[in-house]
This record gives C-alpha cells, structure tokens and sequence, in this order.
C-alpha cells in the first residue's frame, strides 16, 4: 500500500467513525423524541435513545475500528513478505 | 590506514577534506573533458525545472481559458427567473445554489407533474441520471479503446490501462488480503464511476446547463450507489457462509454456554450490530454527496465572486478532494463485503492472535499477463 492508498484508508476509517457516531445519536434521539410525542412522556425516551444510539455508536466504533485497524496492519506484512 | 584513506574526524566537514566532484572529475578525465561531464552530470541529476513549471503554467492557462469559454458559452443564469436580467453578484451567487432536487430532462410518466422533492421515486429522468449514462459512456468507450488489440507485449495504450486497473488491484488486495482478490472489478468500478462523477461537476458547462449536473452531487443516486454496495456486501455474506452462518454473527446462542445473563446480553449487542448494517448505507451516501455537493458550491460561488484566479487553486484542491472521495466510498465497499464474508470466530481469533492467517509469497492480483479487464 503506497502512502496515498494508505492515507486514503485511514482518512476513510476516520470520516466512518465520525459519521457513524453522528448517524447512530441522531437516529436514537430521534426515535425518543418520536416516542416520547406519542405517550407524552418528553423527555425521557429522548435521553434513553440518545444513550442508546451513543452506545450503539460506540458498539460500532470499536468494530471498525478492530476489523480495519487488523487490515492495515496486515498491509505492510503482506508487502514484506512479497 | 593512511590520512587519505581514513575518515575525517568528528567535527569537521567531509566536504573540506575531500575533492569535489568536479576536483575528482578534472583529475580523472582532464580539464577539458572534466568541465562538460560535470555539465552532463548536474543535468541528468536535476532536471530542468523549467518544463515542469511551463507545464504547470500551461494548465493553469488552459483552466483559466475553459473558464472565460464556459463564462461566454454557458453564461450563469438567476436561479428563479431564467430569463430576466442577470445582476452581479447576487444571480452570480444564487446561480450557483443549484436545488437539491435534479432538473427533469425526460418525464416518463406525463400524467403526474415532475416531483421537486429531495428524494423521489419518479418515472423520470433527472439530469443526475442522464449525466450519470454519459459517464458511463465515457469510461466504457475509454476502456474499449484502451484495450483495443491487446498484446503479449503491451503497448502504450494496453500499458496505461493495466497501469490504472493493476494499481487499484493491488491496492485492494494490500487492504483486504486475499479474499479481496473476488472483489477487486466492483472496487475498480466503483472508484473510477464515482471519480469521474466527481470530476465532471468541475467541467464549466455542467451545472450551468440544466441538463447535466455531476451524478454524486444528486443524493438520490449516492443513495442508489450506497444500496448497490449495501446488497453487495449482504449477499457476498450469504453466500460465503450461508443464511444461518451469516445470521449465526448477529445472534448467536454461544453466550447462553457462559450463563443465561451472558446470553441475553450476546443476543442484544448482536441485535443493534444488526441494527448498525442499516446504518452502513446512510454513512456511504450521506458522506459522499455532502461533500460533492458542498465542494461544487463552494467552488461555484468562489468562482463567481472573484473570476479566475483563485479558483483555480480551489479547482486543485477540489479534484484532490473528489478523488478522496472516491477512494473513500470504494474502500469502506469492499472492507464492509471482507467483513461480511469473515465469520465472526475467524473475526475473534485473528484478534486475539494478532497473527492473520495469509498465504506466503505475492499478494497482488493473478492477471494473465496481457490481459485486463473492462
């Protein structure tokens, strides 16, 4: 992997863990708010989603994060090995 | 050792003790022969600046000239009225506010008027689309071209187009390992598609003829880019590892094995890692078309409030820009199919182990030599 291809993979592992966070915090508060505006019960559910969807971020952070971080890693071994 | 041979101590120069090259070149060749190879030899180790910067200079010109030609040819219009007047800078401003919504060129279905919704399922043919088919067109008659009487021994055509098709290979396949090797076509296609969408919103007369606009910068077709790769990765997972093994890594009952507590945990996280796949499409297309749109704004708006010299260095880092984008959307594709295809222990077990599992020797993509594929 040459530095651009390197660079361009880590910036697209950064821009997901940023964009992922941001997608899965909105979409729980979201659902909160929506429920909470059906049972009036604002703002419970909205804090409840907006854990559960930081969470959910987090969750999915940590998976992008040990399953491409292992194939850049393993990038420059392959290439030694070659 | 003599003083000659031995190395100068610590502190002082080894330029001072030593001849220079043109000393050493004199005493080996004569003073006369001495003079032009030092010539030569300071030319072939720093080749002359002036043709970079010639060219440099040239494409800035030609940028500045396309410019002006799209200025005069395609001349910015007010957005909410075509055809009055057009006031600087305000119309130049709004001009390049393009809506949202794609302009429809061809209605298919005439009883219902052309949505202008953000995100619509007409039977129309919007100018994102139509954009899109000339795009397509473009990368499909380069490659014929490119490969038209390919060689054993290639040419310069067959070797430019390996060169573009072999570097993206083996940039896949130094990214996802072996098991990328399948997916390498889809990863080239997905980059140069998108590539040239983005680069086509920075041609002068895209956006200011109603008829084209760069694909990407439509949400509804980084939706529909995002959807192909969603299916993608989701079926590649079936079919690696089948309708029960693919399901088997969102809800598994191995944590029951750890006690009843532990199950019903394992079985929540792998419901909202479930949950998460929906989310891979939203982030693939949202990424995209917000960054093409809002660079093509941001570059049209520049480009109206002070013509031609400072958006040329924008035009720059907007290609730069576009190509990262591409490079982004076909990474995360095919790193999500890889993963698709991993099963969850394998996931587990490599780590752990931190040592993965890869065949000796080259890892680049078996091309037949000769070949190349379109």
């Amino acid at each position: 992997m040459n530095d651009l291809g390197r660079a361009g993979a880590y910036l697209a592992l950064f821009s997901e863990i940023a964009i992922v966070l941001l997608v899965t915090t909105l979409f729980g508060v979201l659902l909160g708010y929506w429920i909470d505006e059906r049972v009036n019960t604002l703002p419970i559910f909205v804090v409840a989603g907006l854990l559960l969807g930081f969470g959910a971020g987090g969750l999915a952070v940590k998976r992008l994060i040990t399953r491409f971080l292992a194939s850049f890693d393993r990038a420059p071994d392959q290439n030694d090995r070659s | 050792m003599t003083d000659e041979t031995s190395r100068p101590e610590r502190g002082t120069s080894p330029q001072d003790d030593e001849p220079t090259a043109k000393e050493r070149m004199r005493s080996a060749l004569g003073p006369e022969m001495a003079s032009d190879a030092v010539v030569a030899a300071g030319e072939v180790a720093s080749p002359p600046r002036r043709g970079v910067r010639g060219k440099v200079l040239l494409g800035i010109a030609v940028i500045v000239a396309l410019q002006v030609a799209g200025l005069f040819l395609f001349p910015p219009f007010a957005g909410d009225d075509p055809d009055g007047p057009f006031e600087f800078p305000r119309d130049a401003i709004n001009a390049n506010f393009e809506l949202p919504a794609p302009v429809v060129v061809l209605d298919l279905d005439a009883s219902q008027p052309p949505s202008d919704q953000l995100l619509t399922f007409d039977l129309t043919i919007p100018s994102s689309i139509f954009t899109s088919w000339i795009v397509m067109l473009v990368i499909i008659a380069l490659v014929i071209l490119l490969s038209l009487g390919i060689r054993q021994v290639p040419g310069k055509r067959q070797n430019a187009l390996e060169y573009v098709y072999e570097g993206l290979a083996g940039f896949a396949t130094s990214l996802g390992g072996p098991a990328a090797r399948r997916y390498v076509p889809i990863f080239v296609t997905f980059f140069l598609f998108i590539l040239l969408s983005n680069w086509s919103g920075l041609l002068p007369f895209v956006g200011r003829t109603l008829e084209l606009r760069a694909p990407t910068s439509d949400v509804n077709v980084t939706i529909g880019l995002a959807l192909v790769a969603f299916v993608m990765f989701h079926v590649e997972g079936v079919r690696a590892l089948g309708v029960r093994g693919y399901l088997g890594k969102f809800f598994s009952l191995k944590g029951f094995k750890e006690g009843p507590v532990n199950g019903v945990i394992a079985l929540f996280v792998g419901f909202l890692e479930f949950l998460l796949e929906f989310v891979k499409p939203v982030t693939l297309s949202m990424r995209l078309w917000g960054n093409v749109y809002a660079g093509e704004i941001a570059l049209g708006v520049i480009s109206a409030l002070t013509i031609f010299v400072i958006p040329v260095a924008m035009l720059g880092l907007e290609v730069l820009l576009n190509f990262m984008q591409a490079l982004i959307f076909s990474i995360l594709a095919l790193m999500f199919t890889i993963a698709a295809i991993e099963r969850h222990d394998d996931h587990e077990e490599h780590h752990e182990a931190h040592e993965p599992e890869m065949p000796e020797g080259n890892i680049e993509p078996e091309l037949p030599r000769g070949t190349v594929a379109a």
